[in-house]
């Protein structure tokens, strides 16, 4: 009977609390998220010994009468670090010099920091890719939970056609407690029939292709990634970073 | 206190309004606005319509247009799977004969919406009826590809209008790039009457299949580029590649009830390597067809060319292979590497195109 009461008391007393709880553990979870954001943002940055072009001065001042600024301008830890401008389309703006050649030999000499870097870069890139797709997911269903509903009809449809053309029966078939660990023996068994042999090897196209130049490829990367918001633009910003800051090694190894 | 708040930035003035009001602003900020300026290398100014709000409609994907003066062209962006509504979309997977835009098969509705914009701007909306050529698409995608237009159609063809020698660019990411292949060929049916005529190409980097038969929409296909990164699995992932892909999972299940637990462990592990029996059926189930099914077709990338990065372990540079996305279609779903979903994030995609061997 005590117990009864005290879940019903706790029930009641999460009910009243509960929008002021999801506010603070969001919060957290946000607080959280921007520390470490922050810490790979530094960590990329001494790497580098550079800061990234999206200086705050642009637009700190503007951002802050909105209550909404972007990154403190860091200039204040690294008073002695120059910025460097890489925008193009800044008329009148310093363009970056060429990128130094690497020989080899400095190349086989950085190999295992060169790989350990991307490696870094590689976790610093998924961590903040992840880190957006759940703050969005999160926001989603704080921000607008009646969206979802309009996706039911959606989930049934899907359900319904599962259902008469009979995929679901073959699905099921292998959807059970031990699903997991087939896809990794699956995986084991490809990476063999797979093994020393290129997969793209097998699909390539014959004849004559135009294909868009490498410049524009990377034009419209930098679109599509941008769309995704500011997360993964600064997830991008690292990789550059931390680039930057391999060729910045390897240069000085040459000198 | 606000004020020692924002010294902090923006992440910690959404944490701190978070916690007092239990909202979110995701309202776009001047900040993202100066970030994709600074990211794209426009100015913001230029950038002519942007909806990548977390709390905007989920009745279309979040996308931006962008008019580049450098390069002559209006790019229209879309995004990709970057919440929980557009992971429905993804799963929505089965085929809808995807409707064409203009000509005898087509209703044009006057929208009073735009009417009321301004009188210059009467702009014939279209409603979807009817087959395209007998083609077929991923249901929501293909939903999603119009919606969109629906959103930023308007303003691209003002734009276009404006500047008479500019191009039109589609770009997207995973979801994003499908649905730019899709709105590619509604763009270019009916010799590009919706965009004036202008030549349209799309740039689709990680696209799932999402169209077939491609030979109905040759010219469109001619003007699209898929970009594959290493070991990313969503370009090859449609609901007949996940049919063959429990295919062969069902080959592994009668070889784990047949085997005892520890040689499936020591294989699982990479101890031991499979017998040849097990290769061999694997390899049998990978490459028979099973029989279609209505609405799960064999799905592709609706290109002409798919270029597939793969990075040089000595030198750390990507090297490319131009791949035909018809054969793509049939090669079986990948899970023998650890970085099948990390490959297909953005910024992978960024660092592999900024490393790209000399052409």
């Amino acid at each position: 009977m005590q117990t009864r009461h005290f879940f019903s008391a706790l029930f009641r007393c999460s009910k009243v609390n509960r929008r002021r709880r999801a506010g603070t553990g969001l919060g957290q979870f946000l607080l959280i998220g921007m520390m470490m954001v922050s810490s790979l943002s530094l960590v990329a940055r001494c790497a580098a010994r550079d800061l990234p072009a999206v200086s705050s001065r642009n637009f700190v001042r503007g951002a802050i009468s909105r209550r909404s600024i972007g990154y403190v301008d860091e200039v204040s830890h690294f008073a002695a670090i120059p910025v460097v401008q890489r925008r193009s389309f800044q008329k009148g703006g310093e363009k970056e010099p060429p990128p130094r050649k690497k020989s080899a030999d400095t190349d086989s000499l950085f190999s295992p920091y060169l790989k350990c870097t991307r490696q870094l870069q590689r976790g610093a890139g998924v961590a903040i890719s992840s880190l957006g797709f759940l703050s969005s997911s999160v926001s989603q269903l704080v921000a607008d939970r009646a969206a979802l509903r309009r996706w039911k009809p959606t989930v049934k449809a899907l359900g319904e056609f599962m259902k008469t053309t009979g995929i679901d029966l073959e699905l099921s078939k292998s959807l059970n407690g031990r699903l997991l660990h087939n896809i990794v023996l699956l995986g084991r068994v490809q990476s063999h029939v797979f093994e020393g042999k290129d997969r793209r090897d097998f699909v390539l196209r014959g004849g004559r292709h135009d294909i868009p130049t490498n410049e524009e490829a990377l034009r419209y990367v930098l679109c599509s990634s941008s769309s995704v918001k500011e997360e993964l633009a600064r997830a991008g910003w690292y990789d550059i970073l931390l680039t930057k800051s391999i060729s910045l090694c390897t240069d000085t190894v040459d000198i | 206190m606000k004020y020692s708040t924002a010294a902090y930035g923006d992440s910690m003035i959404t944490a701190a309004e978070m916690d007092v009001t239990g909202r979110i602003d995701t309202r776009v900020s001047r900040v993202t606005r100066t970030r994709i300026s600074d990211h794209i290398e426009v100015p913001e100014d230029d950038i002519v319509l942007l909806d990548v709000d977390h709390g905007g409609s989920t009745n279309h994907l979040r996308h931006f247009v962008a008019i580049d003066h450098e390069n002559k062209e209006v790019v229209l962006s879309i995004r990709g799977t970057f919440s929980l509504s557009e992971m429905v979309v993804d799963v929505a997977g089965f085929s809808r004969e995807l409707s064409a835009v203009g000509g005898s098969q087509y209703i044009f509705v006057l929208k009073p919406v735009y009417i009321s914009h301004s009188l210059s701007s009467l702009y014939l909306f279209m409603f979807r009826v009817g087959p395209f050529c007998g083609g077929e698409a991923h249901s929501e995608m293909a939903n999603m590809a119009e919606s969109v237009w629906e959103s930023a159609g308007l303003t691209v063809v003002k734009l276009l209008k404006k500047h008479k020698k500019y191009g039109f660019v589609l770009t997207g990411h995973s979801l994003g790039g499908g649905a730019a292949c899709l709105l590619n060929i509604l763009c270019h049916s009916n010799g590009g009457e919706i965009v004036s005529g202008r030549r349209t190409r799309c740039f689709a980097y990680a696209p799932p299949p999402s169209f077939t038969p491609l030979e109905v929409a040759a010219n469109a296909v001619k003007d699209c580029t898929a970009y594959v990164h290493e070991a990313d699995a969503i370009p090859f992932l449609s609901i007949d590649s996940v049919r063959h892909f429990f295919s062969s999972i069902g080959v592994i299940q009668t070889y784990a009830e047949r085997t005892k637990f520890l040689p499936q462990l020591a294989l699982s592990l990479g101890f031991a390597d499979p017998d040849k029996t097990l290769l061999d059926d694997v390899r049998r189930a990978a490459t028979k067809r099973l029989k279609p099914k209505a609405g799960a077709p064999l799905l592709a990338i609706p290109a002409a060319s798919a270029v597939w990065m793969r990075e040089r372990k000595d030198t750390g540079k990507f090297e490319t292979k131009v791949c035909d996305p018809r054969k793509m279609a049939m090669v079986p779903i990948f899970v023998g590497s650890s970085n099948m979903l990390q490959d297909h994030f953005p910024p992978t995609y960024e660092h592999a195109l900024h490393n790209l061997e000399d052409e």
